[in-house]
């Protein structure tokens, strides 16, 4: 007596579907509200000048994540301003601090001004936001024009920068201390590659030292000082190329005190901690010594 | 067994005729196979140099850096051929054959490998196509080359795609498929790639939100509007809730009471379960034994070290083959008796790992339980508490001396021994030779402030490196630890800072003197290291060794510096050697022409050895590089060629 294969699966097939169709909606808390508002909320103490920011297990940041989930939320109840209950204040405020912890400050400071029209337990915090987030959008963006000149867009850059210095230093020991620290830093990197474009290699040099004594404990020292190599690298070649095509001698003093610079940059950004950082230095001073032992050898 | 052995043998005589054979043939087709020639790279490069080179010229100066490379790769299986085949006549082992035949497999698949010779080639090439100086022949040429160049793009592009995809990096994978495709517009499989990756690397489906439960709200708006005592006290029993109440508990400061609530959650599935997973890791205790394991990891290399010195101590707790060799030539009589010794000195060996974990440590936890321990571990080892330190002076970032040691575009100094000097291709030698006093040698610096230093006028410092340039070429002088044209370029350098003003001296130079006593010492403790001086003293394999030589430069060319002397025809040195099992030996060696001849005394009788350079001799070095190496002592006589390529012959 042989019976087919399909008959003996029988009795698993009422496992197989509970299996498929997993617990009710509403018991899944993958994507609740409360599991959403808890991650954003045990991550908007975390200091993302000094530390990278929180990746969720997929690898995304979770303010940007955070943000999607709500947004998703807040699309599927379609409740009008004028209707919303404590749910949608709670979505709304929680999606101003995603916001505002993605850089979105116009967005952000909008969403908290919703949030304190609308008035509940957090409409005073909402409010006091606003002036922040006015504060902060202030600042950002682009240029309202295209720069007429090279001299306009760094003088445009330096009101920038002295702008978040002046925040940043307003909001010291202020839970958006971190936020106006990312901003200075930005803006000042910026600036950086500004000075080179438009003026000198050796104003870049000055600036990114700049740079990484107002930063020093930026997550980001690192990367500023194979910034700060790459800049007296990059210095050190134009003074060669200077002198090839002016037919003069090459100020070798000058050039090995860049060249050395370059090095020394890289070797201490070769000092941190994180092995890709590291590998990029170790890679930056192997390509450099390449780069040198071709110039010693290419003597006219 | 014999039978085998014979025909083992009778291969390697064959693989010996038939590369010996294959060796001379290549040579007859070849015409410039003379040693001490200079190679075709370097006549290349120096046609590179002269401006402006017509079509023709640069096609032969492009061929000439081919036939080179074919050439060196000729050499070196012929080489390898030999020495297999010879080893096979001798009855080598079969893994040992197995071993080489593989090499020589090796080598015959990279004979048509693309090389570095075919990027210069082009590089020849294309400045003739650009001036408008092609002819025909280079065209064709430059189209063979450049379509190697890009098989070879292209199979990078393939190998990079497909192994890409295998690791699941489809971004990458469909980055590289397009790359391949623009090499390769027409492949199937390229095209395939591009759009499994594009599939692959789709988002999943976004799930549809779960609707708001209605105690949801009052517990978000308590964790946002950062009421914690309100929101720890919501009494829900859903994994989402649990967790909020853990977060409220863990930001109002309960630390404790939150880790073992998420410890607990952490057995849950989904998201819950991950979050929980993740945070109740406290970052504290991560810290703590990354110090711990740090600090256990240079107990285990210090005992190590103590026992077998700095290579056991570098590799011996490892299960590698280093980790075995390691043991094996640690556990000598003549290492292990420098045990007690290490010991009663309380030998050390450098942990930078143990110095970064003490660093991190005192970063993260300035007041964790083994802060004191990790400062009083910086201070011992006299490293800063911060790594960056040396970059900062009173809050001021200040770049420090690079360590990396690169060279310098300035003119390095130039070291002439007393036999260069006299030699008579050096015009006004006598004037120098009084300014050399007693010192061996002496240098030639662009500036100097050393009180002996003697100012070298203009136009006698640029007649001096013209001689000194003139007698490098014809090889009257010979390079010291640098190669001749790395010296030839020196000399340049030194021209150019002459004509850019510079001053040059010359001043009396004399290598340091007999070893310190504390680098003795430190020889003694550890193992593979050389102390250098008038007389070498040197330790490898357990094994001590003393050499003096005479006829020839006696030091190591310092460092940022380059040196000429003048090899006499006869050389060498007196030695001694103090071998593991306690045996003493002392003897002489000379050498001639590259031919050398050595006599020992040991307590096993009176040895002599002479090793003849034939290859070199019959001008055949290049590709036959063949050593005959003749042994007479009180046990007979034995001969034995070998095959190994000449450094010196390539410069």
């Amino acid at each position: 007596m042989r019976l087919p294969v399909a008959a003996l699966l029988l009795p698993l097939l009422p496992l197989a579907a509970c299996q498929t169709a997993g617990p009710p909606v509403a018991e899944r808390p993958d994507h609740s509200l409360t599991l959403i508002v808890t991650e954003l909320q045990m991550h908007l103490r975390d200091d993302t000048y000094r530390a990278f920011r929180a990746r969720s297990g997929d690898g995304r940041d979770v303010f940007q994540q955070a943000l999607s989930r709500l947004e998703r939320l807040q699309s599927q109840r379609a409740v009008p301003q004028d209707q919303w209950g404590s749910v949608d204040i709670v979505i709304e405020y929680a999606r101003a601090r995603a916001l505002e912890r993605s850089r979105r400050y116009l967005e952000a400071m909008a969403s908290y001004r919703r949030v304190a029209q609308v008035g509940s337990l957090v409409a005073g915090r909402a409010a006091e936001a606003v002036a922040v987030m006015t504060r902060f959008a202030e600042h950002s963006g682009p240029p309202a024009e295209p720069h007429a000149s090279g001299e306009r867009e760094i003088e445009w850059l330096d009101a920038r920068v002295s702008g978040w210095d002046a925040l940043a230093r307003q909001l010291s020991g202020e839970s958006y201390e971190p936020l106006a620290l990312e901003e200075l830093e930005a803006w000042s990197m910026l600036r950086v590659d500004a000075l080179l474009r438009r003026r000198s290699a050796q104003e870049a040099i000055e600036a990114a030292q700049l740079l990484i004594e107002r930063h020093r404990t930026s997550k980001l020292h690192a990367r500023h000082l194979l910034r700060l190599g790459d800049l007296h690298a990059e210095a050190a070649r134009r003074e060669h190329l200077r002198s090839r095509v002016e037919q003069k001698a090459l100020d070798t003093a000058r050039y090995d005190g860049l060249l050395d610079g370059a090095f020394a940059a890289y070797e201490l950004a070769g000092e941190e901690r994180r092995p890709g950082l590291r590998a990029e230095a170790a890679k930056k001073i192997d390509a450099l010594l390449a780069a040198q032992r071709r110039m010693v050898s290419d003597v006219r | 067994m014999f039978a085998r052995r014979n025909d083992a043998g009778r291969v390697g005589v064959w693989v010996v005729a038939v590369a010996a054979a294959a060796g001379l043939l290549v040579l007859l087709l070849q015409s410039d196979a003379h040693a001490g020639q200079p190679t075709a790279a370097e006549l290349a490069a120096v046609l590179a140099e002269r401006a402006p080179l017509s079509g023709e010229e640069r096609l032969d100066a492009a061929d000439a850096v081919l036939r080179s490379e074919q050439r060196r790769r000729m050499r070196s299986l012929t080489s390898t051929l030999l020495a297999t085949g010879w080893k096979l006549a001798q009855g080598a082992s079969p893994s040992k054959a197995a071993k080489n035949a593989v090499k020589v497999a090796r080598q015959v698949v990279r004979l048509r490998e693309r090389s570095a010779a075919e990027d210069q080639a082009l590089d020849l090439l294309e400045s003739a196509i650009a001036t408008d100086m092609a002819t025909p022949l280079l065209l064709e040429r430059h189209a063979k080359l450049l379509e190697r160049e890009r098989g070879e793009r292209l199979e990078r592009r393939i190998q990079g795609a497909e192994s890409a995809f295998e690791a699941g990096e489809l971004r990458l994978a469909g980055l590289r498929a397009k790359r391949w495709l623009a090499l390769d517009p027409d492949s199937v499989r390229a095209a395939e790639l591009l759009e499994l990756s594009a599939r692959r690397g789709e988002p999943e489906p976004e799930q549809h939100a779960p609707p708001v439960r209605d105690w949801e709200a009052g517990l978000a708006l308590a964790l946002l509007a950062e009421k914690y005592e309100r929101a720890a006290e919501f009494e829900r029993d859903e994994p989402d809730a649990r967790l909020a109440r853990a977060v409220a508990e863990h930001l109002s400061g309960e630390h404790e009471r939150a880790r073992a609530r998420l410890e607990r959650l952490g057995a849950e599935n989904g998201s819950v379960g991950k979050l929980a997973r993740r945070w109740s890791d406290s970052p504290e205790e991560r810290i703590e034994s990354e110090f711990e394991r740090a600090r256990r990891r240079y107990g285990t290399r210090r005992a190590l070290g103590w026992l077998g010195g700095e290579r056991l101590s570098a590799s011996g707790f490892e299960l590698s083959r280093d980790s075995a060799r390691a043991w094996r030539k640690s556990l000598s009589v003549s290492n292990l008796t420098s045990t007690p010794l290490r010991l009663y000195r309380r030998w050390e060996v450098e942990d930078p790992g143990m110095t970064e974990a003490a660093q991190g440590y005192l970063r993260l936890a300035p007041e964790g339980r083994h802060a004191a321990e990790a400062a009083a571990w910086l201070a011992r080892v006299g490293a800063p508490i911060d790594p960056r330190h040396r970059a900062w002076d009173d809050g001021r970032f200040v770049l420090p001396r690079a360590r990396t040691a690169y060279r310098s575009l300035a003119p390095e100094p130039l070291l002439l021994t007393r036999a260069v000097l006299e030699s008579e291709t050096i015009s006004h030698g006598a004037a120098l030779q009084a300014a050399l006093g007693d010192a061996p040698a002496l240098r030639l610096v662009p500036r100097s402030l050393a009180p002996d230093a003697l100012p070298l006028a203009a136009r006698h410092a640029r007649a001096l490196l013209a001689d000194l340039s003139h007698a490098l070429q014809q090889q009257s002088v010979d390079p010291h630890g640098a190669s001749r044209r790395e010296l030839l370029l020196g000399v340049r350098r030194m021209e150019l800072a002459l004509d850019a003003g510079l001053e040059v001296v010359a001043e009396p130079w004399s290598p340091r003197g007999v070893a310190a006593l504390g680098s003795i010492q430190q020889l003694l403790l550890t193992d593979g290291a050389e102390v250098p001086g008038s007389v070498q003293l040197a330790r490898e394999d357990g094994r001590l060794a003393l050499d003096r030589g005479f006829g020839r430069a006696q030091f190591d060319c310092p460092s940022d510096t380059l040196c000429i002397d003048r090899e006499r025809m006869l050389s060498g040195s007196l030695f001694g050697r103090v071998e593991t099992d306690g045996e003493v030996m002392l003897g002489a060696r000379t050498s001639f022409s590259r031919a050398s001849l050595a006599i020992e005394f040991s307590r096993s009788g009176p040895q002599a050895s002479l090793v003849i350079p034939i290859g070199y001799w019959l001008q055949i070095d290049r590709w036959v590089p063949l050593q005959a190496h003749l042994a007479v002592s009180l046990g007979g006589i034995s001969v034995d060629p070998s095959f190994e390529t000449y450094a010196a012959a390539a410069d």
